[in-house]
Formats: C-alpha cells, structure tokens, sequence
C-alpha cells in the first residue's frame, strides 16, 4: 500500500508557487508596519490629544497599528483571506511556503518549514536573553558599591522591570521555539508541525513584540518592575503601554503556538509510539504549552485592563472608583505562578531526556516522572496565591496555599529521584551536556529548598521583600530552567546544525557560568538573609561586600556566557561535523541527517520499543561505542494512511 | 498523487487525520478564549462583590439597556441554530440547506453586530463610570470582537459552500467554523448572565 500511494514532494514541480507571498518578507511588513504605525498615531494624535489620556491612546493606536501593518506587510493574512475566497494555497504554494529551495531567505520570510521557525525562535531567543543579559549586569554594575550614582532611581526600576519581564519572555521563546519547534516533531517521527502556517503566524506575532518591548525604555520605561502592580501602573509612564501591548501581542503568540504543539503531540506521534514510548521531553513540553495556554490568557486580561485604565478611563483597578489592585494580583499571580513552571518543566524535562542517554541506562522511574510532570501542572495553578501572603489579601487562605505549595515540593523531589537512579551505577559518558545535568541537579536542589522556606508563612513575612527572594528564584530559573536549556542546545545542537559544538570551549563555558553563578546568589543569599530588601538602587554599607561578590558573580556569569555565545557561532560556522547520530541516542531525531531535510523522515518511522532501553537485554545495542542507531524502530515506506493517531 | 491534500502537502495526511487535528486544535483555541472570557466574568464578579467605595454602580447611574442586551444575545443564540441546521445540512449532502442556513446565521450575526454598536453608541455609562461599567463595557467589546471574528468567518464558510467546497464527504471547515459560532453563542449567554441576572 504504501509504495503505491508514497508522495515524495521533491518529485513536485514548485515554479510558479508562492504567488503574493514571493514578494513579500520581513522587510516588506517592516515597511508597511511603520507606514500603519505613523498613521495609526497621527490619527489618534489628531482625535484623542484633547483628554487627559490622549498620549495613551495616541500610542497604543501607532503599536497596533504597526503590529497589523508588519502582519500584513509579511503576508500573514494571505491564506486566510484566500480561505475566505475559496482559493486555497495549491501545492506549489504550500512547497514556497515551507521554504524549499529558498536558502538563506527563507529565514526572512513567512516560511513554514518547522526547522525554519525554530532557528528564527532561537536566534531571537538569544538576541533577546542578550539584551536581558546586558541589563543583568548593568542592573549589578550599579549595585557593586553603596551609594553607585550609575543610575537613578527611576532608570533603575525601569531596567529591573525590563531585565525580568524579557528574560521571561526569552525563556519561554526557548519553549516553544527550539524545543516545541525544532526538537519536537523529530522526536515523534513527524515531518512538520500539525499547523505550519500556525507556526509561522506564531513566530511572526511574536516578532513585531520585540520593538515594542525596546520601545519601552522610549515611553519612559516601567518603573513598576515586570510585575506592573496597580495601581503604580496606572500612574506609569506610557512606557507601560508598550509594556502591555507587548505582553498581550506575547501571550497571542504563545497561544498559537501552544495549541501547534499540543495538537502535533497528539496526533502526529509516529505509528507505535504510545504515551509510554513517548520520550520524557516530549510529555514535558506538551506539559509545558498546556499549562501556558491555560494560564498565560489572565495575563492577557490584566494588561488588557491596565491599558484600558490608562487609556479609557476605566477603573479596574482604581479603588476611587470602584476598581481594586487586588483583582490585578489575582490575575498576574494566576500566570505567574504557572509560569514558571511553563518555564522550568522544558528544562528538567530536556534533564531528564539527557541522563538516560549519558548514563546508557533506562530512565529510572520513568512513569513515576511523567505523573509527577503532571502533579506540577495541576499544583502550579493551586499556589498563586503564596506570592501574596504579605499583600493582605484574604488572610485566610494563607495555610491552603501555604499546603498546596509545599505539596509541590513532592513531584519536584521525584525528579531528584529520577535523576539520580537514573545515573546511579550507570557507564556514565561525561560530555559536554551531561556536565548540564549535573548542574542543573546542584543549582536546583538549592533553588528548590529554599522555595520551601518561602512557601511558609512566616518565613515568607519576614523574607518576601529581601534579596533572598531573588537569590531562590534565579537559582530555579537562571540555575535550573536555564542550565537545563543551555545542556538541550548543547545536546541538539549537532542535529540543527550539522556540527558538534565545540567541547572544550563549551566546558570552559559551563564552568565559568556555574562558577560565577554560586558566587553571585550564594552572596545574595547571604544578603538577603540579613535583611537586603530587593529592587533597591542603593543601600546600606553592611551589604556592601555581599553585593560586591555578587557583582563579581554576575560578571563572571556575563563572561561565561559570552563564551558560551562564542562557541555556538564558531561551531555553527565552523564546526567538526556531526553525523546523524554522535551521542549514539534512541530516540527518532537521530535517525535523520545533521540537519534535517525538509521534510525529515523520508519513510516516516514505527516505533516499538522503549526510547531509553539502554542496557536492557531485549534490545540490539547497549553501548554507544561505534553503535548504528539503536532504537528500536523501523522505517517503513509512508502513505496517506500511515500516519494515524499514535495511541489508537 | 491523489494522495496530496492541498492544504497540507508537507504531511501528506489522510484527510480524517487532518480533520481531527484542525477539529482539536479549534477546540484549544476555545480553551483558550474560555481562560480569557472567564478572567472577565472573574473580574466581574470580584469587583461585584468588593464594591470598593460603593463605586461599583455610583448613586444616579443606570445599568445598560437589558432588552437590548436580552435581544442581541436571542439572536446570536438563533444565529447559531441556523448554522446548525445549516451543519447538518451539509452532513446529509443537502448544499441548498447548508447555503440557506449559513446565509441565514449570517445575517444573524450582522444584526447582532448592529444591535451591539447600536447598544454602544446608546448605552447611558462610559468607562469611567465605576467598576460595573468598566466590566460591563469590556464584556460587550469582546463580545463584538467574537462577532466580528465570526461574521468573516461565517462569509467564509458561506463563500466556500457557493464554489462547492463543502459537500457530505467533506465538511471538516463547516464543523470548525460551527464550533466557534457555538462557543460565541454561549458566551453570549453566559455574558448576558453575568452582567444582568447576577447584577
């Protein structure tokens, strides 16, 4: 059946595809987004200056206006409208689309192809982690002496605000652009996304985002911090504006590219591959987008309220009329919390995905890990209110959340578990990722305990507003999510570029990082303890040496950091090539060439055995010495109907 | 090469696979809008029940017009249930039922619409009114949105039903633009609620 009905897209003939879309690109919808975005302004200039809010609306009518000039101008709406005209994209459309035979370019454009997305999302990850960065030690530039004039109050509150909120952002960019883009549908035996022009809408929301959050530091920044309390953003600058807009325009993308990713896990898995054969990072990253598509929309409505507070009058959170700041900390902390887990699971999961490999041993505990994955995402929605134990909001609940927080640490422990019996007595091959795994498994456990301080009532009243808050936090997000992420790029890197990252810099990366790290938050742990309130631009001389040390971490972070940025371009330029399959995995990614073609699997897999079976008697190989592929699977030709709900 | 689904040739999916993920992926997107649409009835009700400085209706304000609102929820609930006959129309491979009933729900949709704008320019409260205005109105807006959204959606599928697009072996976009007109109507209902029977 399947030779008959086998469609190779290269047998296709493409000239003559694309239509519209051959003539449009990043730079046609800059052009027209800026056109949009000065006459969107002028008219709202022209109407609304004459009120109070008038500079408000005035802005916010020029940033949506250049987010609907840049869509259009990159052809985003083309298939829909052609939808609606009943002319669907033809073939040759879809193969211009995806980006085939394009080169370069196609990273410009409106392309479709997975791999095409997920390189965009990650070279925009990095830009954006870049400038999160370079505010990151501005931020302990000005801190590294009592009394620094650096910067003043205001300009440090406005670039704390933008540090946290684009490091966010950044992060979870890396959840749904490599990993949910790149990594995912290789790693089911899939040759797209279930949506391609979803994916690409996805990316193309997100990136007119990117000069509205700049825009920010223009508009007189957020001197509210990320978080943006009202009713402090009500009286913000409309550097707040940007700040929503931006955010709301984020949470549009990030739910496309949720319900992308979800659909494809669930309906695209090669034929064999049941949840139970499904790799742990897969269930994580699903995990991960569903948990972001429930919580990130309340982020949504609050901006949304914020700006119609600012623009409109409204009084949401206004108490003079009738409005509450507590309806926006509900709101925030129904995403926040979550969040963070939106952003940590694909890093532990990308952990866990790689221990096995390095361990040449099964992942230990394996359902036990995808049940305590999902005890996180139900949990994580049951705790928001633990970030406002101080705030005086319903005192009552304080022991519920205090319970249902706490109750997190028991899944969050099972992954220690996990780890560990997974490498324990394994023939561990220390390279560069698995150096990831241990320090996520150090930084992690720091940043996990100290969070069961601060889910305690009365440690949080008397830690909330201190230094130690920051210190836990990066430890679970700089230290955790984020050495989780680096060890995943390190890991996939060979597959989406055709090249080993270079090793020996890379290990001088990861020490330098792991190094600075302890230094700068064990110090600010130090400091806080003793009382350092956080997002404060000076303070007393006793905290001196701790912020000190603390800056010096931080610049010894920045330094391994640039050398870790140094390593991914020379051996993305230059590097020694990789071959399929040169950490010897089972899982199917490995199976297709360093890089992918464009449709990856040229006969797509069936699976029939456990991805991480490493050592286990019934399967062909045990070592990674010299191994073909090792996973149990088998290629079969594919037609039509090969590809069916992998679980039925 | 019969095989090749235009909409998707880099998949070269079997057409009931390809429906049952647009068919999950609109029921997502719901999900979605549901978390967003809840937050609003959330911050309704909050504020409802804070009625912080008793400024949630100020003294001498009248609530927006509930006939109206009454009206414009009853037919967007009917333009649903023409699309629904309209649905199973097509299900039977009767295209006149489906052209009939989309058509319909169609001219529903835009009545709905007008009845809204026509409600806005009319209502007695602007935003800066208190809390249960801020709401309210919000409420209203994204109800317009829904409709506007749907009212393309609905020329769309209508439009592709002329050209004969749609039939009894393929109506997978009838069903997804139905879910949505489904998922509206109910929203419709539950803002109605919300913001007068809860009041």
């Amino acid at each position: 059946m399947a030779e008959a009905t086998l469609v190779r897209a290269e047998t296709v003939p493409s000239p003559g595809g694309g239509g519209i879309m051959r003539r449009l690109n990043m730079f046609t919808g800059i052009i027209v987004g800026v056109i949009v975005a000065v006459a969107a302004y002028k008219i709202g200039q022209h109407f609304w200056v004459e009120n109070d809010q008038g500079n408000d609306q005035a802005v916010i009518a020029g940033e949506v206006g250049w987010v609907f000039g840049f869509l259009i101008g990159v052809g985003a709406f083309v298939a829909p409208v052609r939808w609606m005209l009943g002319r669907d994209l033809t073939h040759e459309d879809e193969m211009f689309l995806a980006g085939k035979d394009q080169g370069i370019s196609r990273y410009f454009r409106f392309t479709t192809d997975h791999k095409v997305v997920g390189t965009q999302y990650l070279v925009l990850a990095m830009t954006t982690f870049g400038v999160g960065g370079i505010l990151a030690m501005t931020i302990r530039t000005q801190l590294i002496v009592p009394g620094n004039s650096l910067l003043g109050g205001q300009a440090y509150n406005a670039i704390v605000g933008v540090h946290g909120i684009i490091m966010i952002v950044s992060t979870i960019i890396m959840v749904v652009g490599p990993w949910g883009n790149f990594v995912m549908p290789l790693m089911i035996g899939a040759r797209d996304m279930a949506f391609p022009r979803i994916n690409a809408l996805s990316f193309w929301t997100l990136f007119p985002a990117i000069p509205i959050f700049l825009s920010i530091a223009a508009f007189g920044g957020i001197p509210t911090g990320w978080v943006a309390y009202a009713p402090l953003s009500d009286q913000a600058p409309p550097g707040i504006d940007a700040f929503a807009v931006a955010i709301i325009l984020f949470v549009i993308s990030a739910a496309l590219a949720s319900v992308n990713i979800i659909v494809t896990a669930m309906t695209m898995r090669a034929r064999g591959m049941t949840w139970n054969r499904t790799p742990i990072f897969v269930v994580g990253i699903v995990a991960s987008s569903l948990l972001g598509l429930i919580a990130l929309p309340c982020f949504e409505v609050a901006m949304t309220f914020t700006l119609l507070d600012r623009s409109m009058g409204a009084s949401f959170f206004v108490p003079d009329q009738g409005g509450s700041q507590w309806l926006y900390a509900n709101l925030f902390w129904l995403m926040g919390h979550p969040e963070v887990y939106v952003i940590l699971i694909p890093g532990l999961a990308a952990v866990l995905e790689m221990a096995p490999v390095f361990s040449r041993k099964p992942l230990f505990g394996a359902r036990l890990a995808v049940i305590s994955l999902i005890a996180l995402v139900v949990l994580s929605i049951l705790v928001w209110a633990h970030h406002m134990f101080v705030s005086g909001w319903a005192p009552t609940l304080a022991g519920p959340f205090m319970l249902s927080t706490e109750l997190i640490s028991i899944p969050t422990g099972v992954f220690f578990l996990v780890l560990i019996g997974t490498i324990w007595r394994g023939s561990v091959w220390t390279r560069l990722p698995m150096l990831f795994v241990y320090g996520f498994l150090w930084n992690f456990m720091i940043g996990g305990v100290t969070g069961i301080f601060l889910s305690d009532v009365p440690a949080d009243n008397e830690l909330h507003g201190a230094l130690f808050v920051t210190a836990h936090f990066h430890y679970t997000l700089l230290g955790g999510a984020m050495i989780g992420a680096m060890g995943a790029l390190v890991y996939w890197f060979p597959k989406m570029t055709g090249r080993m990252l270079n090793e020996r810099v890379g290990t001088v990366a990861f020490w330098t990082v792991m190094i600075g790290f302890n230094i700068a938050f064990m110090a600010m742990f130090a400091d806080g303890l003793a009382g350092m309130p956080r997002r404060v631009a000076n303070y007393q001389p006793e905290f001196a040496l701790g912020n000190f040390i603390t800056t010096i971490g931080a610049y010894i972070i920045g330094i391994g950091m640039l050398t870790f940025l140094y390593a991914i371009v020379s051996s993305w330029r230059s590097g020694k090539p990789a071959g399929p399959n040169p950490w010897h995995a089972k899982t199917l990614e490995w199976f297709v060439p360093s890089p992918p073609p464009l449709e990856n699997f040229e006969v797509l897999p069936v699976v029939t055995g456990d991805p991480y079976g490493y050592g286990e008697p019934d399967t062909r190989h045990t070592t990674h010495a010299g191994a073909p592929p090792l996973v149990d699977a088998v290629l079969v030709p594919a037609g039509p109907e090969s590809t069916s709900e992998a679980s039925s | 090469m019969s095989t090749v689904q235009h909409n998707t040739p880099s998949h070269r999916l079997a057409p009931e696979i390809v429906a049952h993920q647009q068919r999950r992926a609109v029921l997502f997107m719901i999900l979605a809008d549901a978390v967003f649409f809840g937050s609003l009835m959330f911050a309704y009700f909050y504020l409802r029940s804070l009625n912080v400085n008793d400024a949630w209706l100020p003294d001498g304000l009248n609530t927006a017009s509930a006939p109206t609102v009454w009206i414009i929820t009853a037919v967007t609930v009917l333009s649903a249930l023409a699309y629904r006959s309209a649905e199973m129309g097509i299900a039977r491979g009767q295209r006149s039922s489906f052209l009939g009933g989309s058509l319909l729900g169609l001219g529903l949709v835009i009545v709905a619409i007008g009845l809204t704008i026509h409600l806005a320019m009319t209502w007695p409260i602007l935003m800066s009114d208190g809390s249960y205005a801020s709401t309210f109105i919000v409420m209203t807006f994204v109800e317009l949105v829904h409709l506007v959204i749907l009212a393309l959606l609905a020329i769309g599928i209508w439009n592709r039903g002329i050209q004969g697009k749609l039939d009894d072996g393929n109506y997978n976009h009838a069903t997804l633009v139905g879910y949505f007109w489904y998922w509206v109507a109910l929203t419709a209902v539950l803002g109605a609620l919300t913001t007068f029977y809860v009041n």
